[in-house]
């Protein structure tokens, strides 16, 4: 898939998978989106960092760094403020995806 | 499979020899190669690990010396976020009370210290001292390593970077009042020192309290491998 296409709605999928998943790691969100899109839609470390980041910089997500043996972990979960802004996004994702549908198949509207 | 302390540590060395100085940033990338190359160990355990870093590093895809860039904004933000936030909550309800009262306190100070040019000049030279030493002192001991961590780095940046820029504007108003113009005598000098010795009270109170807190529980959430000298 166009990795342009993902670019705008890449903060939605993070926020949706930590708000089902609790809390998660880096990786662990290439692989979980990987395994849910049957190898469809793969995020790039380079979008997905700074996403999170970004994020993490708003107060939408909150980071806990564990230790696991010999190294340390971040893990990112979801803030009150990340679950409110959660609602606000789904909705403005479903709408578009409509707008879309639309736009591509007339004839079904 | 686990990866070895060797293994570990030669990631690291690789991540810095990307361009990525920052340890706090390293370990986060540390860790996803890390993953990824034990995933792939167990999948193709012939091959050696040096091949398997090499192809971790290709599929990580991303401009590293950028990925620090983007780190930099949002850290920055995270800390503009946080001060700035702190010191909004003295203009809401109830605290809104004490920052008119601390307002009250400075301006009646301001018209009485200002009658005096050598007190004028006694109270620019205190805010000077008093400025230095929270300089100092919201560097918790981490003078040697500010430079590389980058949660330091922006703390400081946020921290002491504004309240060197408080005191500047202190000083010249405290200096400006000491010369023959007598500025003490216009209202706008008095509400303008008035609203700069409250902002700049608060951001002390902040800057001896709250901001190191906010340092150190950061600290023991987000970077545990991070010790503070004191």
């Amino acid at each position: 898939m166009n990795p342009k296409l993902l670019r705008g709605s890449l903060d939605t999928i993070i926020i949706k998978l930590l708000n089902d998943n609790g809390e998660m790691y880096g990786y662990e969100i290439t692989q979980k989106v990987k395994e849910l899109t049957g190898d469809t839609i793969k995020i790039t470390e380079g979008a997905l960092y700074p996403s999170l980041h970004k994020l993490e910089g708003k107060g939408v997500l909150a980071v806990e760094t564990r230790s696991i043996g010999n190294r340390y972990r971040k893990y990112y979960s979801i803030t009150k403020q990340g679950k409110s802004e959660l609602a606000t996004m789904l909705e403005d994702m479903k709408a578009y995806m409509q707008s879309m549908e639309l736009l591509l198949n007339p004839k079904l509207a | 499979m686990h990866l070895s302390e060797n293994q570990i540590q030669w990631i690291f060395t690789s991540v810095q020899n990307k361009g990525v100085n920052y340890i706090d940033v390293q370990h986060e990338i540390v860790d996803h190669l890390a993953s990824e190359i034990e995933l792939s160990m167990e999948t193709c355990p012939e091959i050696y690990f040096q091949e398997h870093l090499d192809n971790a590093f290709s599929a990580f895809d991303s401009d590293f010396k950028k990925l620090v860039r983007t780190k930099e904004k949002a850290m920055n933000k995270y800390w503009q976020k946080k001060t700035l936030g702190y010191i909004k909550s003295y203009f809401t309800f109830p605290k809104i009370i004490l920052t008119i009262l601390i307002f009250l306190t400075c301006s009646l100070g301001t018209i009485l210290v200002g009658k005096s040019i050598l007190i004028s000049f006694v109270i620019a030279s205190i805010l000077l001292v008093f400025g230095t030493f929270i300089h100092y002192y919201l560097r918790l001991g981490f003078t040697d390593i500010e430079h590389k961590y980058l949660v330091l780095k922006m703390y400081m940046a946020n921290t002491i970077g504004m309240t060197t820029f408080a005191f500047f504007i202190l000083n010249i108003l405290e200096m400006f009042n000491s010369n023959e113009i007598k500025l003490i005598d216009q209202h706008w000098y008095i509400y303008t020192a008035s609203i700069a010795l409250t902002i700049g009270t608060i951001w002390c109170h902040a800057c001896l309290t709250e901001f190191p807190r906010m340092l150190i529980k950061d600290i023991k959430e987000k970077y545990p491998y991070l010790t503070l000298a004191n």
